[in-house]
């Protein structure tokens, strides 16, 4: 009788650590599942969401492409204003800036409706996948693979996605000191093929 | 009796529990299945990435090696490849492959390679194939073989070369300055038959070099040789060579992959040295490298269809190493025809030749239309660079002819941005008053300038987005002008050094 209570507890043991294991190891490759798959966090852009946590308006300025330059200075962005909501959260109001910058308002340039969509800086069907900021004043700007196939060949139009983000970030921000662009979540060598961004810009 | 089976056997539980977690937390180790067996290859984890441990990828495959204290030589049936501590490169033969990573030396005949040199670098020295069954499972096959026969086809105006083979397993048509080679992989090519050119002066002969890949033609260009047109056809697998006479006595080509004509006079691959050097039995002369822009899959700047900034970039770009090449210097292409590259590829070959100046065709494209003109960039290091950067011949740039000391790859440039400045400067005047306009030289982080280690720019001539440009590019003479003009200021630049 003594013999079989020994076995019994023996095997609930047995069965207990197999069951340990099996949670561990499942728990262990869900975990690097996860990790792999893509990162669908809320933007918190929604009307209401914004409405909710909105203290009032904020004014900011835009830098977009300047239409004929090809020089990386001061002449390569224009400004243009726009209200977004004032909401005290700095990754709110940068999420808010890069989608104003996305809704571009190209203006006419005596150009047919197709060419004119082929030319917009971002294009229509490109999105903010995410912003965060991070504690050293990083903001890390994960945008759609559409933004990086809208851009259709030249340096210039690199540049142009790259500063006009990073200047409107930064001029409009101030927790934020250099921004860092994914595509699809990913780090990648280059943009769109010429312009590198494994660092940030600053 | 009963007290120590149970403690036996709760220790065994345990130390199972331990193993199963632990393994969950490590990098995969790597199977090969060679037939019936299994060969389990060893794998660890450094910065994120995957390697395998060079012992046991030997081991399996019988390969010998020879080790010093930062390279080691491996030896395979069809080749040998050399693989340097900490450095992502591996030479085979005179080509060298890029792993995304280094390759690791963690002891004395301990060496670990990234996961992508199974695919990458093995099968260059293998007689046998990798087939990837799963994620860490490779089966090892021995390769078939793919009977071919070489036949000629005489036409009015140019002359077919037909390579017959009982299964499809070309993979590259590459052009030489000597030959053109037509590169077989998948099957151990069998040459059944090799019938004589009937024109010498337009082929001098097909030689099968049995070393190279699974097998490898190389088609010579006779006097007459031109240019020639590639098609690939199916049942049965055909490769067709349409070689092209130069123009004169014969009808004028259609070119060899761009999507623009070339011009009468323009001739491929010239240079000063021989293509098929041993890198590391000859000393290389330093040449001008020409880098056109995109190619293959990657169209660059395609805003109208019709024109495509590859097509013209690989014409521009031949049409200025045909104006260096009557001025005496000796130049490289890093690409003939249309064929992608990645970045690192073409900063490579700039390094691999030892340029002297390298220059990186392209046309531009903006989203606006009114942006037009010539730009020429240079490299923009990010600032954390300027920090790191200890091995660079002066701080902030100099004319950089000391290639003695190493550099890490991204910082090449560094040590030469002020003879690429200085390029840069020059063309940029000169292009715009060819253009009429007022650009300025643009600094940005360019991918493909970073590593070369040579005065470089990258220069966009004229935007294919701005009608005006977009008419200008496509006028023959105007892009001999633009040729002639950069070639002319890469000539002056280097008097001037």
């Amino acid at each position: 009788m003594k013999e079989g209570k020994w076995i019994a507890v023996a095997l609930v043991l047995v069965v207990v650590a197999i069951g340990i294991s099996y949670y561990l190891f499942i728990s262990e490759r869900d975990r690097q599942l996860a990790i792999r798959e893509e990162v669908t966090e809320e933007l918190d852009l929604e009307p209401e969401v914004l409405e909710d946590k909105s203290t009032g308006e904020l004014k900011v300025k835009l830098y977009v492409y300047s239409p004929g330059a090809t020089d990386s200075g001061k002449k390569f962005l224009r400004t243009e204003e726009r209200t977004v909501y004032e909401t005290g959260d700095p990754i709110l109001t940068a999420r808010q800036i890069v989608r104003e910058l996305l809704a571009e308002r190209k203006d006419v340039e005596g150009l047919s409706g197709e060419q004119r969509v082929r030319l917009r800086t971002f294009p229509p069907q490109g999105h903010l996948r995410q912003l965060y900021l991070l504690d050293d004043g990083t903001a890390v700007v994960d945008l759609s693979q559409e933004i990086v196939q809208g851009i259709l060949g030249g340096v210039t139009w690199e540049l142009a996605v790259i500063e006009s983000i990073t200047r409107s970030l930064r001029e409009n921000v101030p927790q934020v000191k250099r921004v860092f662009f994914l595509v699809e979540g990913k780090q990648r060598r280059t943009l769109a093929g010429h312009v590198s961004i494994e660092e940030p810009f600053m | 009796m009963f007290r120590l089976r149970f403690e036996i056997l709760l220790n065994f539980w345990l130390t199972l529990l331990f193993v199963a977690w632990t393994s969950s937390l490590i990098a995969q180790d790597l199977t090969l299945r060679v037939g019936q067996e299994s060969h389990r290859v060893e794998s660890a984890t450094r910065d994120g990435k995957t390697y395998f441990r060079l012992r046991d990828i030997a081991a399996v495959f019988e390969l010998s090696t020879n080790e010093t204290s930062s390279q080691i030589d491996v030896f395979g049936p069809r080749g040998t490849l050399a693989l340097m501590d900490d450095r992502p490169l591996v030479r085979i033969g005179d080509q060298y492959i890029l792993l995304t990573g280094p390759v690791w030396r963690r002891g004395k005949g301990n060496w670990y390679v990234p996961a992508d040199f199974l695919e990458k670098v093995l099968p260059g020295i293998l007689n046998t194939r990798l087939t990837k069954e799963s994620d860490g499972t490779y089966r090892v096959q021995g390769v078939g073989r793919n009977r071919v026969r070489v036949e000629f086809l005489k036409y009015p105006d140019h002359l077919s070369v037909v390579f017959r083979s009982s299964r499809a397993g070309v993979t590259a048509v590459q052009e030489f300055r000597d030959y053109v080679e037509v590169r077989y992989g998948e099957y151990l090519v069998n040459p059944d038959s090799i019938a004589d050119p009937p024109d010498r002066e337009l082929i001098t002969s097909v030689k099968f070099v049995p070393e190279e890949a699974f097998g490898t033609f190389r088609v010579g260009k006779g006097e007459k040789f031109y240019s020639f047109r590639e098609s690939r056809l199916s049942d049965p697998p055909r490769l067709v060579l349409d070689v092209f006479p130069r123009p004169g006595t014969e009808r004028s080509s259609p070119g060899s992959g761009a999507t623009v004509d070339l011009p009468a006079t323009s001739r491929p691959s010239t240079s000063r040295e021989p293509p098929d050097e041993d890198p590391g039995q000859q000393p290389r002369i330093p040449v001008i490298v020409i880098d056109p822009g995109h190619g293959g899959e990657d169209y660059g700047v395609d805003v109208y269809q019709d024109v495509l900034e590859k097509g013209l970039a690989l014409v521009l770009a031949r049409k200025i190493e045909q104006r260096l090449v009557a001025s005496g210097e000796g130049v490289r292409l890093t690409r003939f025809r249309d064929v992608d590259l990645a970045a690192e590829q073409r900063s490579a070959a700039g390094n691999f030749h030892r340029a002297k100046v390298f220059v990186s065709v392209h046309v531009g494209g903006a989203p606006s239309a009114q942006t037009s003109g010539a730009v020429v960039y240079v490299y923009d290091p990010p600032p954390a660079e300027f920090k790191v950067s200890r091995a660079a011949p002066g701080e902030g740039g100099g004319e950089g002819d000391d290639h003695a000391e190493l550099v890490r790859w991204n910082e090449g440039q560094i040590g030469y941005l002020n003879g690429s400045r200085r390029l840069a400067n020059l063309m940029q005047t000169e292009l715009n008053k060819l253009f009429g306009i007022q650009n300025s030289v643009v600094e940005a982080r360019l991918a493909v300038l970073a590593p070369v280690m040579a005065p470089a720019v990258l220069v966009e001539t004229g935007f294919l987005t701005n009608s005006e440009d977009l008419e200008l590019l496509g006028r023959d003479e105007f892009q001999e002008t633009l040729a002639y003009t950069i070639a002319r200021v890469i000539g002056k630049f280097l008097e001037s050094r």
